[in-house]
């Protein structure tokens, strides 16, 4: 059975809209993703039957208020095959995320240590680390990228040693799509005995991951990419390493006992949810999360490729086009970025956006990439699975149109 | 091909706007980055007496950005940094939709009453001006 893109955009009312009179053609995914309609419903009966704090109260509300907190964990510990549904700290989204961990491994570095990051990393995860580095005695390394912005792994082996405590590292590049090969990071970083932080804000719109396959030891993604609402993101540890790391924000609902002379914080998880969490928004996650585990990622993932063959083939008639990263669709999410010579991409998706095409120009959030690849700014198409064939031909031919105009 | 917003003054600005014009003796400068898009623009001025003598630029912009660092230049070189100041203030107003400007507009600012509808690109105008009169203020 093939995949039946048309009933997946009727599932997003926001794709039903009309931009300047022309329907629109969202292709900002690697920013933000549309909402599933049942992740909106869920968020609003949820607010509306089941409104109330979790793990405190013993009434109706509270409770419900927890199981479906709680479920929605459980869904997402399933999404990533995490092994215990404890190692699952609902954050606000990735940047949270990142900034959580960095905040809480600070504490086990000393003079002298090192980071490892990559050039392709999102600002997300990499200013955390790069905090580090200025209030800590510490050094921040980096793995460069290829001409074509694919991790260069040759001198592995020198950048994550002995003095390594941490590798930071995207699943997937936001500016290029280029997917990182993690199993031999993840090989060299532990044999050093330094933790691997992966950020998966790319890759888990593209289907579920499974966080025990390549042996990593801590994961974030964020809701808002991932067809669920914003202010709800994801921490992964494994949970042996989370029990181990102090808590990062303090207050309510993250102790067990306090007193005047001591504190005992609640195990793993909760520990890092300190204050009323983004309930709703997490429910909403679950039931987004719930939604994607229903769908065959294979297929989807073939549609989007083709897709993104599309785009790739278009985009080549134009002339003065280059892409951004990887011209070959191996190990790659349907992601592209592209200069054309003469046209700033402010410029060029201001015309698109006239035409109900959403695209985004800029850096991205990327800058050290993009400088890495030779270029101050990007216009980048990332493409979901309720995109369709249209969407591309649309932006194709708008794109002409804005050469028109802007030359 | 007509647009409101890229239209012929606007594009013509833009093309006559070099990335990089160095001057002679600048003795004031300031940098500015537009943080939504990674664009940055330099701006040096040479300034004697209060008179704008010469304008030099680093520009890394879009298209709005570059024609207004070259309406920037028409307007300011020959005139006080009095004058200046305000024709940046009515810039600012036109760009908000206010109507009620008393300065006398220099034809260069009024070009970019097209972008007052566009609130998302008022940075991309306003940045070498920003730099210009940032680069005033300091001694």
């Amino acid at each position: 059975m093939s995949f039946d893109n048309q009933s997946i955009a009727a599932l997003f009312p926001a794709l039903g809209q009309e931009v300047h009179g022309k329907r629109l053609r969202y292709l900002d995914n690697a920013a933000s993703s549309q909402i599933l309609s049942r992740s909106i419903e869920a968020v609003v009966e949820h607010e509306i039957s089941s409104r109330a704090n979790v793990q405190r109260a013993s009434h109706y509300l509270a409770q419900q208020a927890t199981i479906a907190y709680e479920n929605a964990r459980a869904m997402t510990a399933r999404f990533i095959n995490a092994k215990h549904v404890e190692e699952v700290v609902f954050t606000s989204g990735t940047t949270m995320s990142i900034n959580l961990l960095a905040h809480c491994l600070a504490k086990g570095l000393r003079k002298g240590d090192e980071i490892v990051v990559t050039e392709a990393e999102h600002h997300s995860n990499l200013l955390p680390w790069l905090q580090l580095k200025r209030e800590l005695d510490i050094s921040v390394r980096v793995i460069p990228v290829t001409a074509e912005g694919r991790l260069n792994l040759e001198n592995l082996h020198d950048l994550i040693n002995e003095r390594c405590r941490i590798v930071a590292v995207t699943q997937a590049s936001n500016v290029t799509g280029a997917v990182t090969p993690l199993a031999p990071i993840v090989k060299r970083a532990h044999e050093v005995g330094a933790y691997v932080v992966v950020d998966g804000a790319q890759s888990t719109p593209h289907g579920p991951v499974d966080v025990c396959k390549d042996d990593i030891d801590f994961f974030a993604f964020s809701g808002h990419k991932c067809f669920a609402p914003n202010g709800i993101g994801v921490l992964w540890g494994k949970q042996e390493l989370l029990k181990q790391l102090p808590p990062f924000l303090v207050g309510g609902g993250m102790v067990d006992q306090v007193n005047f002379e001591t504190v005992n914080y609640a195990p793993t998880n909760r520990r890092f949810e300190a204050g009323t969490p983004a309930i709703a928004q997490a429910v909403g996650l679950g039931v987004a999360l719930e939604w994607m585990m229903t769908l065959s990622w294979p297929e989807i993932n073939i549609y989007e490729n083709d897709l993104l063959s599309r785009l790739i083939q278009g985009l080549k008639n134009i002339d003065g086009l280059t892409f951004i990263g990887p011209t070959t669709q191996v190990q790659r999410l349907p992601v592209l970025s592209f200069e054309i010579e003469g046209l700033h991409s402010h410029d060029l998706c201001h015309i698109l956006n006239e035409d109900g095409i959403a695209l985004r120009g800029g850096h991205h959030c990327a800058q050290p990439l993009l400088k890495s690849l030779g270029f101050n700014t990007a216009t980048r198409a990332s493409i979901a699975l309720y995109n369709d064939d249209e969407d591309i031909d649309v932006l194709l031919e708008s794109i002409n149109k804005a050469i028109h105009i802007l030359r | 091909m007509k647009h409101t917003l890229y239209n012929e003054q606007i594009k013509l600005l833009a093309k006559s706007c070099l990335e990089l014009l160095e001057i002679d003796n600048p003795n004031h400068g300031h940098e500015l980055d537009n943080p939504l898009c990674g664009d940055r623009v330099s701006i040096t001025l040479s300034v004697q007496n209060n008179v704008i003598l010469d304008i030099g630029h680093h520009v890394r912009g879009c298209m709005l950005c570059c024609a207004a660092t070259s309406a920037l230049r028409n307007i300011a070189i020959g005139t006080s940094t009095e004058i200046l100041r305000k024709q940046v203030q009515a810039l600012e107003s036109i760009l908000k939709g206010q109507t009620t400007i008393t300065t006398a507009l220099s034809p260069e600012v009024m070009i970019f009453e097209t972008v007052a509808s566009h609130i998302n690109r008022h940075n991309c105008v306003l940045l070498p001006f920003s730099a210009a009169i940032e680069a005033l203020s300091q001694d």
